[in-house]
């Protein structure tokens, strides 16, 4: 058998079940010919590595920006003048009237805040957040203990477009970026360097998530639970007018209209345990449509409990030091110094 | 019959007793049943137009198109079709037919990166870059037929009726389309040693 038949068979061979006598034939060359064996195996390889490619993440809102597309391919399509378009006319001024006069469809409104909240933060260029974290135990929420004379522990996190520097009260200052992750680590008591040689990805997901705390709970939530959305009546936070919306997660399916899509998987039945409530409720600028404060709360022996309060700022002049590996590193050192 | 990631994707979505009534609510417009029920197969299709178009702005494009022509189709789409072959026909199309709007294939300053074979069989592992280099050798439509082949495991048959041409043809593209791989492959591999 010549080599061009050869290629032919097993090409032939991958999608087709070979004959007795054409399987025999190909065996028998590719046994005796290395050049076509090498063929095969780098074409195995090339389709191995195709196969075990991970799939790349993309934008987070294309399905949702084709729906809206499609929404207003309707409205444009449909007749601009004469009567019809007077009653559509007529009909969104009732829309505008209905919201303005504050008997909105609560859900849908929530919905449309939520992209709008996603929208801003997708296009901001640096955070920064304060939280305060309760530390619960199951022990404490039991006894009804939670909180009491607790000092909450603080975190400061920066975020820019390429790398997060942040601090808390325990772990002292640390600094990721496109070289690694440097740290100061309690178990060996000194600076540590962590590379991330070709796991710039993660980082990259880290810093989108951090920017988007919605995004971040889509992702996060255990495979089988459902995110739902309530929306609350708009109030004041600080002096400014703020919407208020919760996504809540747990194991209970959405009504109509409160679903929030997840990166996971959704209708499938977590194992008993694995999905406890959880809810983060956000208070959002009317103006700028960025969160400005949030809080986390989980259900814990049938009772709601602060984890965490955070305070957002989009947008400031980041502080360069938090962003210089060895202020960090002095930073931590002089941390660690205080701690031991 | 298609691979498992189509069948994981379609365990996904179809749950028998809401599956009717999902794309009703859709074809219908409601915009949270079409997230429902389009959203699952992002990943897939964007793996998809990626490899297809090699630029992730375009892939994402052509993804969002992908999913425009579904929403304004879904009233015509018959309800014991597959969804799923359905989508990935319309993703075909879409970037069998898009212009190439972003230059180059794969971006310069990762194809100077060095792309290596190691030297145990073992460790032969090919990065993004590789993949995308690779995949720049075939046309368009010969990137179709590979990847909707080997990559989602649909058969000739399948393959024939999402491009609308003969079983034929369509194992003669695959041997040309493997050929150039191939020889690509090996090209590679001798680069490799010599670097």
């Amino acid at each position: 058998m010549k080599c061009h038949r050869a290629v032919w068979l097993a090409s032939y061979g991958r999608d087709h079940t070979l004959s007795e006598q054409e399987r025999a034939a190909l065996e028998a060359h590719l046994g005796s010919c290395p050049a076509c064996r090498q063929r095969q195996a780098a074409y195995s390889r090339l389709v191995n590595a195709l196969s075990a490619q991970q799939e790349p993440e993309p934008a987070a809102d294309l399905l949702q920006k084709a729906i809206r597309q499609a929404q207003e391919t309707v409205v444009e399509s449909s007749p601009a003048n004469g009567r019809t378009a007077q009653r559509v006319r007529l009909a969104l001024a009732l829309v505008v009237l209905v919201v303005l006069v504050g008997t909105r469809l609560p859900q849908a409104f929530g919905q449309s805040v939520l992209q709008k909240m996603e929208a801003a933060v997708g296009q901001a260029r640096t955070m920064h957040v304060v939280s305060w974290e309760f530390l619960m135990t199951e022990e404490e929420a039991r006894n009804h203990t939670w909180h009491d004379g607790k000092t909450p522990v603080r975190t400061e996190t920066w975020v820019t477009h390429d790398a997060i520097s942040g601090r808390d009260d325990l772990m002292g200052p640390y600094l990721w970026n496109a070289t690694g992750y440097l740290h100061y680590d309690p178990t060996e008591r000194k600076m540590k360097y962590l590379q991330f040689a070709g796991r710039e990805v993660s980082l990259k997901d880290t810093i989108e998530r951090s920017f988007n705390p919605v995004a971040e709970m889509k992702s996060a939530v255990t495979p089988g639970t459902y995110l739902s959305l309530h929306n609350f009546a708009d109030a004041v936070w600080q002096g400014r007018k703020v919407h208020k919306l919760q996504i809540a997660s747990g194991p209970d399916k959405p009504k109509a209209g409160e679903e929030v899509p997840t990166t996971q998987e959704p209708g499938r039945t977590p194992p008993p345990g694995a999905a406890p409530r959880m809810r983060r409720t956000f208070w959002i600028d009317r103006e700028t449509n960025l969160p400005v404060h949030a809080e986390y709360e989980k259900e814990i022996q049938g009772r709601w409990v602060v984890q965490t309060r955070s305070d957002y700022d989009y947008n400031l002049q980041t502080p360069a030091r938090l962003f210089d590996p060895e202020a960090i590193r002095k930073d931590a050192e002089a941390h660690a110094a205080r701690r031991h | 019959m298609k691979n498992l990631r189509a069948m994981r994707i379609t365990l996904q979505v179809e749950e028998p007793e809401e599956h009717t009534t999902l794309l009703e609510r859709a074809a219908s417009g409601e915009a949270s049943a079409l997230e429902r029920l389009l959203s699952p197969y992002k990943f897939a299709l964007y793996a998809l137009c990626r490899n297809m178009l090699g630029h992730a702005e375009d892939a994402e494009d052509a993804v969002q198109e992908t999913y425009l022509r579904a929403i304004r189709a879904l009233p015509k789409f018959r309800q014991d079709a597959d969804l799923y072959s359905w989508l990935f026909r319309i993703a075909v199309n879409v970037c069998l037919n898009g212009k190439r709007t972003r230059g180059k294939t794969v971006p310069l300053e990762m194809a100077t990166e060095r792309a290596t074979f190691h030297a145990s069989p073992e460790a032969e592992t090919l990065t993004r870059v590789e993949i995308d280099q690779a995949l720049s050798v075939l046309s368009r439509r010969q990137r179709a037929v590979f990847l909707l082949r080997e990559r989602e495991g649909w058969s000739v048959p399948e393959i024939a009726a999402a491009l609308r041409c003969t079983h034929r043809r369509i194992n003669n593209e695959l041997y040309q389309t493997r050929r150039a791989l191939q020889a690509w492959a090996l090209a590679h591999a001798e680069k490799g040693k010599e670097g």
